[in-house]
């Protein structure tokens, strides 16, 4: 077997146990999920932090997408190179329209979490469709249920991602090996091969095991300090725009139509000789390339958008400011104005007694529902997580001899 | 053929169930009283408020810019008119993080993608408190089209 062909097979391989697991990891996470602008973070929340598997889930099905976005890149490519494209005309159009399924995929699964990074990074990509001349608002509105994000909107993405898109793929999955049949047969009846994927499989849980998927805080609509940036594979085309402000229908419409126009035509193409095709890879491959370090190369001065437990402890620092200051003061001392001038009985954080003779969980009952006479019940302003946040950003400030 | 037909309901269901688009919520959300607001100094405010939609009502949170003068009230959405994010106050005006478009004091486009200067909002003044009518526009387009 050549080295294009060995290529070939082993991201085509990659790209099936991929999509597998992704389909397989999302059936899991559908069933604690909630498609809903309000419920939606609080579910993904759940999955992620308390239940049981869900942590596990959620990197599965964000590597997995992720390395079919790559390992399907890398079979197009190849493919393209090595001039099957001509032979094989048919498996060549069923796997272009199975990488935009797996692309739409991708773009309706992005808000679901509806973090800050779900909400900003789908309404810009919103934003940009309705740039397409004559057809994109109403695309986008179709999406959407409307012209702003509403109750509709989630329901919307969640049945295109996870029953419409996939149906679609599935489809186009069972055409394309019908289209080469025999080869598949004869790789599902290698004891090796089975023995291969099993174990990369195993590898591959073993490895995520370690990474979590991304999750910020939840989405807020009036942040003005949040930078929304697409993910590592769109930077290219968000660079791009940069370039054409003047005419965003270029970035829109025209270099989509150019793109998805050109991968359709590939099989037809003549006089489309072997060197051609790889300078056309090359300098394609050396463009975005070239985009996406000028995108990064840009944002190194931009303010990193904090994760959810980061972000829940700079929430708590000013929590901490703006509710407990005025008694506790600001060295936890139990000192604030407040309690000087009323003489209230405030405890001292930086004491070994009250460590002593206080747990989390007491702690977390006294800031919900309040304590004695003149602690206020902060249970209807912060969530049960800001509590947490805040019990953990006392005891790390203030309590002696905080270990991590 | 026989896709396209299965799914027509459903397609049809999406097309004609737009309500976040055509019901439009024309009540005054009160921005606080008018002698709160400092004189020809720009404020940046966060509207509080409950609205409607479809089976769920849920709070909302949008940001405004006040702008008061002895005469006037000037108040812009912070949403972008080029990409929808949010703009920020700085020395010359306002300018947005996304893609970069900036805006003088009065809204007017000094660089930048954006199609059209920052959407002013109406306002009233009843009982010394100022109300604001707030509205969502459409995106990346001349002319300002609300569409919630």
């Amino acid at each position: 077997m050549g080295p294009l062909r060995w290529i070939i097979t082993v991201s085509a391989i990659a790209s099936l146990l991929f999509l597998g697991l992704a389909i397989l990891s999302g059936w899991g996470l559908s069933g604690a999920y909630v498609p809903s602008l309000t419920d939606g973070f609080p579910a993904t929340l759940y999955l992620e932090k308390y239940s049981s598997g869900g942590h596990l889930l959620r990197s599965i099905h964000y590597y997995s997408s992720s390395g079919l976005v790559f390992s399907g890149f890398v079979f197009l490519s190849f493919f393209y190179i090595s001039g099957f494209t001509a032979k094989y005309r048919k498996t060549w159009i069923l796997g272009v329209v199975l990488y935009l399924l797996i692309m739409g995929s991708a773009f309706t699964g992005y808000v679901l979490p509806m973090d800050q990074n779900a909400y900003w990074g789908t309404k810009v990509r919103l934003s940009i469709t309705e740039t397409v001349p004559s057809v994109g608002t109403a695309i986008a509105d179709f999406l959407r249920g409307g012209g702003t994000f509403n109750s509709a909107t989630l329901p919307r993405f969640f049945t295109l991602h996870g029953s419409v898109l996939v149906a679609a793929i599935c489809l186009c999955l069972f055409l394309l090996i019908q289209s080469r049949k025999s080869v598949f047969i004869q790789f599902l009846s290698d004891q090796r091969f089975n023995i291969t994927l099993l174990v990369s499989i195993i590898l591959f849980f073993v490895l995520i095991s370690n990474f979590s998927a991304p999750l910020e805080l939840p989405a807020d609509p009036a942040d003005i300090e949040y930078n929304p940036r697409p993910e590592w594979y769109f930077l290219w085309l968000f660079q791009f725009g940069k370039y054409v402000e003047w005419a965003p229908w270029i970035q829109s419409g025209v270099l989509p139509l150019l793109g998805v126009g050109f991968l359709f035509a590939v099989p037809w193409l003549r006089n489309h000789g072997q060197k051609r095709r790889f300078a056309i890879a090359v300098s394609w491959c050396l463009t975005w390339l070239i985009l996406t370090v000028l995108a990064i190369i840009d944002d190194k001065d931009i303010r990193h958008n904090p994760n959810y437990s980061d972000g829940m402890a700079l929430g708590a620092g000013k929590n901490f400011n703006r509710l407990c200051i005025d008694c506790h003061g600001p060295g936890g001392l139990g000192d604030g104005p407040e309690a000087k001038v009323f003489d209230l009985p405030t405890p001292d954080f930086t004491a070994r007694e009250f460590w002593n003779n206080t747990d989390e969980q007491q702690m977390i009952i006294a800031v919900r529902d309040g304590k004695g006479n003149d602690m206020p019940d902060f249970g209807g302003s912060l969530t049960y997580d800001q509590i947490l946040a805040l019990i953990y950003h006392i005891e790390k400030s203030f309590k002696p001899n905080y270990e991590e | 053929m026989i896709i396209s037909f299965i799914s027509a309901p459903a397609i049809y269901f999406w097309r004609i169930d737009r309500s976040g688009s055509t019901e439009i919520d024309d009540r005054w959300i009160d921005a606080g009283r008018i002698e709160d607001l400092p004189i020809d100094q720009w404020r940046k405010e966060m509207l509080l408020f409950q609205r409607q939609d479809r089976w769920s009502s849920f709070e909302r949170k949008e940001l405004i810019y006040i702008y008061r003068s002895e005469q006037d009230i000037i108040v812009f959405s912070a949403i972008c008119p080029h990409a929808a994010c949010l703009i920020r106050k700085n020395d010359e005006g306002f300018g947005c993080p996304c893609h970069k478009s900036s805006f003088t004091s009065d809204g007017i486009v000094l660089s930048g993608p954006s199609p059209r200067s920052l959407d002013r909002l109406d306002t009233k003044v009843e009982d010394g408190r100022l109300y604001v009518k707030y509205e969502k526009f459409r995106s990346g387009t001349n002319v300002k089209k609300v569409i919630g």
